[in-house]
């Protein structure tokens, strides 16, 4: 069901307003990421479409049904928690047919229904196990299957990944995505790690300070970041920033508006040449190999960055030429807003 | 070597220790088969010369205990549900649910667990002699219906089962009151049933209170019952030993099959993920 926020914000009680203008729309049947660094607003705007959060300002629609004074059971959302949250007395059955026995399906229909989603989620032979018998993966499949079994209109999923190891992560995060095909439920999910939700989400909505940073598709997000944070943010390694004093006056005439800062992807800047590219003069320190990654520590005047394309050939300890690709240099106003290049504006 | 030394030291203070707490039971199950007048002989015997069964005999019959022993059954079963029940549902308010001044009637509530249970006696045999349910069973099980030493033990046990579980379960459609009785109390059984097992050891042995609101032997329960082998001219100890042991003996058995769950509620909550 498509999810639609009208300019909601969020006060405590206290007075601090913690979600401003929250304005934005979830497609159905797609799978979005909040994503952001802690304290961000991503769990709490979670709970604000699960109901559990009731919002101060705006209206939340499911549909075209106004859904903001509804409270978590009206809604229709399935949600997962952090700690999967199954209850521990009972079999993984018991844990599935639980939110159908709230909801006085009959007997037969909801045991039926429970067999078919322990088969979706790949638990069918755990069926008759408590909780604490299953694994960490075992047990968020048996969360993801209990959130829906009452069909919600939304599913949620609250930092799904993050109590699991890491090979586990990577295996139960093609699964969410597989599931979520399969069920073609609109999906919402909270996670702080960025390679996460590029890696499954449909959009990813970056969330700082209680405000979207930006709302688009993952690549978007990378190739074209509204502002410094967003540009930051997405990347790994992190996205190099130079004061634009650094550069001579041909470079920061490129972009339409007054320069403070430039930032340069680490996968941008080589040492071979490139155009359309920035020139730039740096010393290489050193170029470390791990396997196919290759990382080199440069430094531009005072400035330390962190380069992947630079190849062993490169000098060390000497003034060289090094050309940053033009699609992965960004360059930011004095409030951190991405300014565009000139005569480019798309 | 050390450690075996060590080792040993600690296990000689437990038996020490479980001696001693076995003693008195010991003497007491002794005496119950010896002659009045071996029981009282200097220096003691251990163990009786002859076993008198007749003691255990003369016992049951020198006071009504069939009467005492239902009295008993009763006012123990249902003072301890009752207070099983009102201690789950006044723990799952502290626990998990707010209300406005939910701290401060908490810290009332506790701080009337500092006033001696002596205290209450003449206030309360007082009141239930104004509502005139002296002598009745009303008298015996009202006043322990509800015990705040209980709630205390459960609200601190349904307070370590993580808020998730509360919001799943609203999310999945059960209202506070399935969230308690099919989640929160089957998640807390063995601190419930530890609560339950020490109420119903107290409720069985108490001697004051029935003895104070009873006055007839229709209404006497067990305990009060032994003061049948005590009177002017003295106390006869063999057979209120065997009356003693058949009295603590059910007490014992619910023990043995229970205690697991009285040592887990006791220590650690006992919620396991």
């Amino acid at each position: 069901m498509e999810v639609k926020f009208n300019h909601v914000t969020l006060t405590y009680p206290n007075g601090v307003e913690v979600l401003h203008d929250m304005d934005f729309d979830i497609t159905d049947g797609q799978l979005v990421a909040l994503l952001g660094p802690s304290g961000g607003g991503k769990s709490t705007t979670l709970n604000l479409i699960s109901g559990l959060l009731s919002a101060t300002s705006g209206n939340i629609y499911f549909g075209d049904k106004d859904v903001t004074k509804q409270d978590a059971l009206g809604r229709g959302v399935g949600m997962v928690f952090q700690n999967y949250a199954l209850y521990p007395h009972m079999t993984v059955l018991d844990n599935i047919i639980f939110p159908m026995k709230m909801a006085k399906v009959d007997k037969s229909t909801r045991k039926q229904r429970a067999l078919e989603l322990a088969q979706l989620v790949r638990v069918s032979d755990q069926i008759n196990k408590k909780p604490s018998d299953l694994s960490g993966g075992q047990q968020q499949r048996v969360a993801i299957a209990r959130a829906l079994a009452k069909s919600p209109n939304i599913l949620l999923l609250d930092e799904p990944l993050s109590n699991l190891d890491a090979r586990l992560r990577v295996e139960m995060r093609e699964e969410i995505r597989r599931i979520q095909k399969e069920t073609g439920v609109t999906t919402v999910f909270v996670t702080h790690d960025q390679s996460e939700a590029m890696h499954v989400a449909d959009k990813i909505m970056l969330l700082n300070d209680g405000r979207i940073q930006q709302y688009d598709a993952p690549q978007s997000l990378y190739e074209n970041p509204n502002n410094q944070f967003v540009a930051n943010f997405i990347g790994e390694p992190a996205l190099n920033v130079v004061p634009a004093d650094q550069f001579d006056d041909e470079v920061r005439q490129l972009f339409d508006g007054d320069v403070a800062t430039i930032g340069i992807r680490a996968e941008a800047l080589t040492n071979e040449v490139k155009a359309p590219a920035i020139k730039m003069q740096a010393v290489v320190h050193e170029v470390l190999s791990f396997g196919r990654d290759r990382q080199a520590a440069i430094s531009v005047g005072s400035h330390q960055l962190v380069a992947t394309e630079v190849t062993t050939a490169a000098p060390l300890e000497q003034e060289t030429t090094l050309f940053a690709a033009l699609s992965g240099v960004y360059a930011f106003d004095q409030s951190g807003q991405r300014l565009p290049l000139r005569g480019d504006h798309a | 070597m050390r450690k075996t030394i060590s080792k040993t030291i600690v296990y000689l203070l437990l038996v020490v220790g479980a001696l001693t707490m076995l003693l008195p039971f010991f003497w007491m199950v002794s005496t119950s088969f010896k002659t009045g007048f071996e029981a009282l002989q200097t220096p003691p015997t251990w163990l009786p010369k002859k076993l008198q069964i007749t003691n255990w005999i003369s016992a049951w019959k020198a006071a009504p205990f069939a009467t005492y022993l239902l009295n008993s059954v009763v006012v123990s079963f249902v003072t301890t549900i009752g207070q099983i029940i009102t201690a789950i549902m006044a723990a799952f308010a502290f626990a998990k649910m707010n209300f406005f001044g939910k701290k401060t009637l908490f810290t009332i509530l506790l701080a009337t667990m500092m006033v001696p249970g002596e205290m209450l006696i003449i206030p309360n045999f007082v009141t239930l002699s104004q509502m005139h349910l002296v002598n009745t069973y009303g008298a015996l099980i009202i006043p322990w219906l509800a015990s705040f030493f209980a709630v205390f033990t459960l609200r601190q046990s349904f307070a370590s089962v993580p808020d998730q579980l509360y919001y799943a379960a609203k999310l999945d459609g059960a209202s506070d009151w399935k969230f308690l009785w099919q989640i929160l109390v089957p998640n807390a059984k063995s601190s419930i049933t530890a609560i339950g097992l020490l109420q119903i050891i107290g409720s069985w042995n108490s001697f004051m209170w029935p003895l104070i609101v009873t006055n007839t032997d229709k209404m006497r329960t067990l305990p009060v019952g032994l003061q049948a082998f005590s009177s002017d001219s003295g106390v006869n100890y063999p057979e209120l030993m065997a009356a003693s042991t058949f009295v603590i003996l059910p007490m014992v058995i619910l023990y043995l099959f229970l205690n697991k769950y009285v040592v887990a509620g006791i220590s650690g909550g006992g919620i396991k993920g």
